[in-house]
């Protein structure tokens, strides 16, 4: 490729629509949320379990001075845990923060969250395999591929996480 | 002149110099536009206010002044005489003269009466023009170019609340500078650090202060409704106010303002007895109902007393067990007080309307709700054909609470000392068995007891009693609905002012915490709501015996 055929494609790339996304890795697979509704990540602090809440609560934590609901998103999706908040009680986690309309609310990762640019056409919304997935998991966007290959699966955080949601697993 | 007075002057003063603005712009609006209804009935209504305030402030030369020119605006109202031409520069004397007496408030020999001005003000309503030329021509001495501001602002809550929340981090983050400097050794760093502490405290208290008001702004109210009630029920009653100027947060005082009112009514309409009745009972005619607030430690108590007939626990068992409420072993097991607190099941109160007590139930369910909302407590004391009361428990603030810290597992957790009865370390024969509840025997009484380490995190209650052999266990004694309850915790740890932030979505739907502080030491400690954790308590209990 000509110097001059790497900036045309860079140029297009460019005026394509682009998103930024945190990644993370879940069950042992690749997801993402969009980056506009991670607040920040942090080391996990303490988890103090809150008594009477669905499993999936881990509890509550103060991040930064604010205390906030932490989630395990592997027991959420009934994902078998490479390695679970309890058994890693000695090794470092991870909590990316949601910031939500009307609530913000944490979810611990095991490796150090990273992000990544994906234009629409690096996003695949409508395949078979998406399908396939959506059904079994609404909470599914689409899937995207990451530079070295891997697929990412795209999570509509909000949708997750939302209330009823919560209230409706907590009954 | 106390704090307080002055306080309340100081007030007084900034809406006495609002409402003069108010009407002096007015009266300048009203000469671009003289026939603006609206504009003069605004001025009428606060020339009538300003008399009145004042008036009660004694003071008497803005008062006549207002007096006066009320009447010239009620006649320009009632359209008798319009606002134009030379009685304007009357009128605009008037206010300059009150707003010159207004700014020398303070200055007692600045407050005469002008008897001249007044007479003239006076004048515009028989409508005599002769003397206003003259007046015309003459320069008011009372105007000036200084433009006076008001020593005071006034905040919403929601900034209060921000205020308090921010001097809450504050606090935390000072709590643990303390054990860093502990730690640190250094004397220079301590002594800085403990001013820290001071001036930290003294943000906390003051931000605290503002927001409290006295009862008397509720208090006040009182007389007239319990005469009203009285009048409508044909009895007389002598009310008796005490302690109105404790103060309370405002929240909670508006809060508690309608649960007074159905105290206030339930006491005339169904404690006091008819005229007659009590003549029988050689009672005096009059009856008595005795409002009174006290503030004791970090708590306002607020009781509502009447000499009237009193409750008799017997009867409120008995209909208890008549409307399956409770079962006639539960019934037997309660001491007297304990028979009271039924008054609260929700479900009794509608069935109480026609029995003898007829009514003293009545949505009773609702005021108890409605104090355990803002983690108070209420208790009925009665002695039968005497008197009844009933005594709140209210926390001054909402936000900052007095509690007590103990640990279950791993974790901290606190009640409020307003739901404190005492704390207690059993010895292992204290506690007993009795088929699958726990009983301790305190002081020739016997209490329920909740293992909160299973309460907490177990399915099943009490399923990890082995847990509780130990040699001393303590217990946490609460107080909810005229009953103890012990609470068994796994350490005891100290007693402390905690700054409460409610609980976030989406864990806000938890019912057995009124919410989450910081230790010093940036651990989260969990808030029990009492209220909540009895009722648990009590379902639980009624659906193993049903």
């Amino acid at each position: 490729m000509s110097v001059k055929e790497v900036a045309a494609k860079a140029k297009k790339v460019k005026e394509e629509q682009s998103y930024q996304f945190v990644t993370f890795v879940l069950g042992g697979e690749h997801h993402a949320v969009k980056i506009e509704h991670v607040k920040e990540v942090a080391v996990t602090p303490k988890v103090s379990k809150m008594p009477r809440t669905p499993s999936f609560i881990k509890g509550v934590a103060n991040v930064r001075g604010e205390l906030i609901a932490i989630v395990d998103l592997e027991e959420r999706f009934n994902m078998k845990p490479v390695l679970s908040l309890n058994s890693g009680l000695n090794s470092k986690t991870y909590t990316i923060v949601i910031d939500a309309d009307t609530y913000t609310i944490g979810f611990t990762v095991n490796e150090v969250p990273n992000t990544l640019i994906l234009t629409d056409s690096q996003i695949d919304r409508s395949a078979d395999v998406v399908e396939k997935a959506k059904i079994r998991n609404r909470f599914i966007d689409g899937v995207g591929k990451a530079v070295g290959g891997d697929l990412i699966i795209l999570l509509d955080i909000l949708k997750v996480l939302s209330e009823s949601e919560i209230r409706q697993i907590s009954k | 002149m106390t704090n307080r007075e002055k306080e309340l002057r100081a007030i007084f003063l900034a809406e006495t110099q609002q409402s003069y603005d108010q009407i002096s712009s007015g009266i300048v609006n009203l000469e671009k536009s003289p026939g603006n209804e609206e504009l003069i009935a605004d001025i009428f209504r606060l020339l009538h206010n300003m008399k009145a305030n004042t008036a009660a402030m004694k003071l008497d030369a803005i008062s006549t002044l207002a007096h006066a020119l009320e009447n010239v605006f009620s006649a320009i109202r009632d359209k008798e005489i319009t606002f134009q031409g030379n009685n304007t520069s009357v009128i605009f004397r008037g206010i300059d003269h009150m707003g010159y007496l207004i700014t020398n408030i303070n200055e007692p020999k600045l407050q005469e009466v002008d008897a001249d001005l007044i007479n003239q003000i006076n004048a515009i309503i028989q409508n005599e023009p002769t003397e206003l030329i003259k007046i015309e021509e003459e320069k008011s001495e009372f105007t000036s170019s200084k433009i006076h501001f008001s020593d005071t602002v006034s905040i919403s809550l929601k900034r209060l609340d921000d205020l308090l929340n921010l001097v809450g981090e504050l606090n935390t983050g000072r709590d643990l500078l303390v054990q860093f400097a502990e730690a640190a050794n250094n004397p220079q760093v301590s002594n800085n650090i403990s001013n820290i502490f001071r001036i930290a405290d003294r943000i906390q208290e003051s931000i605290m202060t503002a927001r409290l008001v006295t009862v008397s702004s509720l208090f006040n109210k009182f007389p007239r409704i319990v005469r009203d009630i009285a009048t409508s029920e044909g009895k007389k009653i002598n009310l008796v106010l005490e302690g109105a100027d404790t103060t309370i947060d405002r929240n909670v005082l508006s809060v508690i303002s309608d649960v007074m009112i159905h105290l206030i009514r339930n006491a005339v309409i169904h404690g006091i007895e008819s005229t007659e009745e009590r003549a029988k009972h050689g009672k005096k005619e009059e009856g008595l109902l005795r409002i009174k607030a006290t503030s004791e430690k970090g708590q306002v108590i607020i009781s509502t007393t009447d000499d009237g007939r009193g409750i008799d626990p017997s009867a409120i068992k008995k209909k208890a067990v008549d409307k399956k409420l409770i079962t006639q072993q539960k019934a037997k097991s309660l001491n007297d007080d304990e028979a009271l607190g039924l008054l609260f099941m929700s479900g009794f109160s509608m069935a109480s309307k026609i029995t003898e007590f007829a009514g003293r139930g009545v949505g009773l369910d609702i005021v108890k709700n409605v104090i355990d909302s803002i983690g108070g407590d209420l208790k009925i004391l009665s002695e039968v054909g005497k008197k009844t009361t009933f005594k709140m428990s209210l926390p001054i603030s909402l936000s900052v609470k007095a509690a007590l810290l103990f640990k279950v597992d791993q974790d901290h957790f606190a009640v409020p000392l307003l739901n404190l009865f005492s704390v207690h370390t059993a010895k292992q024969q204290e506690i007993h068995h009795l088929s699958g509840e726990l009983i301790l025997d305190y002081r020739e009484e016997r209490i329920p007891l909740i293992y909160l380490h299973d309460f907490l995190f177990s399915e099943e209650p009490n399923v990890n009693m082995i847990n509780l052999r130990r040699e001393a266990i303590d217990i946490v004694i609460v107080w909810y609905n005229n009953r103890k309850y012990g609470l068994i915790v796994d350490q005891m740890y100290r007693q402390q002012e905690i700054m409460i932030k409610p609980l976030q979505k989406p864990l806000d739907d938890s019912e057995l915490f009124s919410g989450i502080t910081l230790l010093s030491s940036g651990e989260i400690c969990y808030v029990l709501d009492v209220a909540s954790i009895a009722k648990i308590y009590e379902q639980r209990e009624s659906t193993v015996q049903f």
